[in-house]
């Protein structure tokens, strides 16, 4: 698989001592989503700053579409696009106007701001002044401007955090496209709901340190125990029993409840991205 | 450069669209011009003096019409004491007045105020002594009664409309450094500077195109102001685009200062002051030269200033102000060194 992102090796630590990325690697491929998972301070802005060229990474090295990005910042900034958790639009400009001056950094002349605009649901908003944006027009705003340049790879910042169903459902939809469109997503999220339905692959980074990197799938694998739920009634009462799919008696049990009660329904379960990452680094991500 | 030139006009739209910061703007040099047209455009140039003749008046109003001084005007008291009132309210320049000792001896006095600048005082010594003579047939001694060593503000042909206009140029300036400090707090209070500086924009060239937006801004102010204050003449046209192009530097720089010690927009109103009030105080001098004290002539307006009076007030040429625009140009570079690095640390992620 091409990688579009490679990272060895890299840390980063502050000047008041504080380690934020403790020598982390791991690399992205073409069209894939890579979902960043970890707690505050866990290491997931630092990590960010460095793929996007605001900070030099202190060891190792960042390959970006095949370029140092040490010695390529401006180039490898012409071909992505970022998206900041922080808000960072001017409020007294209209979207099309912050999406045309946006796109003239990027030397683009005649951008197509409508058809962006569309993609987040904004078109018909795009002469107002963001000022009269509210809080998940600004953030669907912000995604916009990231497509300007059409990038090769996206960088997004908690893109859906404290947005309404709307907003978030806007943007899952336009990153499902990007990734359809060829681009390559870097996601950093505190949902993990959201990173197991939009990402190839998750990473969990805590203290500066990749805990595990894999699929969702082969993380549950890897890391959940899939039970089955058993209700059944038993002198009029509903009871519950949860057996490991692992159990080798499992078949048995499951006769015995069918043959002795009234069997209510049972279904499989598996863990969440979230009782992994528990397992995974021993806490929770708040 | 193209990048550059997108930011450049952004900041100009962004700048006018600040509805405070386009009325400050335009009001302030539309006012500056309406002052400047409503104000006196000549110099009353005539000299009255005050006079008490104890005796004797018909040959000094006779010398009078025979030699018909031009410029002066004689008003008449009767007694010295109404003289010295005459003096004190400055009904007239000068006050002389001739008395007679009991024996018949003549006694010249001469009357000035504690205002009175030296020149007058000498003019009315010279008016004093001729009519005293033309009176008493003998040169007599005059008694001048209190001498004030002071500035120049006679026979001085620059009406005081034409000395403000330093000063609006200056407050021009500083006007526009208000206006770019805020717009450089701004990018860094709302974090837009982040999503400028991660396309293929660098800080120099983020920086740099701050310094065109200053420059051509204060530049273009300036020059309008310029032309509303009847400056912009042809013949001048090149050391004032000088000077204007060095006073819209400095203004820049020290926008850049401004912007990097304030946060947001009450913090640059708060630091803007305090250099404005350090700044301002040059562009006063020309109105009041005792101000120009050696620490006044330190602040890098004061040499801005100097020059821009010789130039446009005097019709000097620019070479007579090497010294001066020397200074202005070192100074320049040291603010704008300060400022530029001073703003580049906030830039820091």
């Amino acid at each position: 698989m091409e990688k579009v992102i490679n990272a060895e090796n890299i840390s980063y630590t502050y000047k008041k001592g504080v380690k934020a990325v403790d020598n982390i690697s791991f690399h992205i491929g073409k069209s894939e989503v890579l979902g960043f998972l970890g707690p505050n301070g866990a290491g997931k802005s630092t990590t960010l700053k460095m793929l996007i060229g605001f900070l030099n990474s202190q060891t190792g090295k960042i390959d970006i579409l095949g370029k140092n990005m040490a010695h390529n910042t401006d180039e490898i900034q012409a071909e992505i696009g970022v998206c900041f958790e922080e808000k960072n639009l001017y409020e007294d400009m209209s979207a099309i106007e912050n999406l045309k001056f946006h796109a003239s950094l990027y030397g683009i002349k005649r951008p197509d701001v409508n058809a962006i605009l569309k993609k987040v649901d904004l078109d018909k908003r795009g002469k107002d002044k963001v000022a009269s944006y509210s809080k998940g027009m600004r953030q669907r705003l912000m995604v916009a401007r990231s497509l300007v340049n059409k990038p090769k790879i996206l960088f997004l910042d908690e893109p859906t955090d404290g947005l309404d169903p709307v907003s978030a459902k806007a943007i899952r939809k336009v990153i499902r496209e990007e990734k359809e469109r060829g681009a390559s997503v870097f996601l950093t999220t505190h949902d993990m709901l959201e990173a197991d339905k939009l990402s190839d692959r998750v990473a969990f980074i805590d203290k500066g340190k990749i805990a595990a990197i894999d699929t969702p799938d082969n993380l549950k694998h890897e890391y959940g125990k899939r039970t089955l739920k058993i209700r059944y009634q038993e002198n009029g009462q509903v009871k519950e029993e949860e057996l490991s799919l692992e159990a080798k008696d499992i078949g048995k049990r499951i006769e015995e409840i069918r043959s002795q009660y009234k069997l209510h329904d049972m279904h499989t379960e598996e863990a969440t991205l979230e009782d992994i990452f528990i397992q995974v680094t021993g806490r929770g991500l708040e | 450069m193209n990048r550059m030139l997108s930011i450049v006009k952004k900041d100009i739209k962004q700048m006018f669209s600040n509805r405070f910061i386009a009325a400050i703007t335009f009001l302030a040099i539309f006012a500056y011009a309406l002052i400047y047209h409503l104000m006196p455009s000549t110099v009353n140039e005539t000299y009255k003096m005050g006079f008490y003749a104890q005796k004797g008046r018909t040959a000094i109003e006779k010398v009078m019409e025979e030699e018909s001084e031009e410029g002066l005007k004689v008003e008449w008291a009767s007694s010295t004491k109404e003289l010295k009132k005459m003096v004190e309210n400055k009904d007239v320049s000068a006050g002389f007045s001739v008395t007679f000792s009991k024996e018949g001896k003549p006694n010249a006095r001469l009357y000035v105020s504690s205002e009175t600048p030296k020149e007058i005082k000498e003019a009315g010594e010279i008016f004093g002594r001729e009519f005293a003579y033309s009176l008493t047939g003998n040169q007599l001694p005059i008694d001048v009664k209190e001498e004030i060593i002071g500035t120049d503000m006679v026979g001085k042909q620059v009406p005081l409309r034409n000395d403000m206009r330093m000063m609006f140029l200056v407050v021009v300036f500083m006007v526009e450094f208000f206006a770019l400090a805020d717009l450089l707090a701004r990018e860094i209070e709302q974090n837009t500077v982040f999503a400028i500086l991660v396309t293929p924009v660098n800080k120099f060239e983020f920086l740099a195109s701050k310094t065109i937006t200053g420059v051509s801004l204060a530049l273009f102010e300036s020059l309008l102001a310029a032309a509303f204050l009847n400056i912009l003449t042809l013949d001048i046209l090149l050391p004032l685009l000088v000077l204007l192009a060095m006073g819209a530097f400095l203004a820049t720089s020290i926008a850049f200062i401004v912007g990097a010690l304030s946060k947001n927009a009450v913090s640059v109103i708060a630091w803007g002051t305090v250099f404005m009030m350090v700044l301002i105080i040059p562009a006063m001098v020309v109105l009041f030269p005792g101000l120009a004290s050696p620490a006044v002539k330190a602040i890098p307006t004061f040499q801005l200033v100097t020059a821009l009076d010789g130039v446009i007030n005097n019709g000097l040429a620019l070479s007579e102000f090497s010294a001066e625009i020397a200074y202005l140009a070192f100074a320049n570079v040291v603010f704008f060194a300060i400022g530029f690095l001073s703003f580049r640390r906030r830039l820091a992620v």
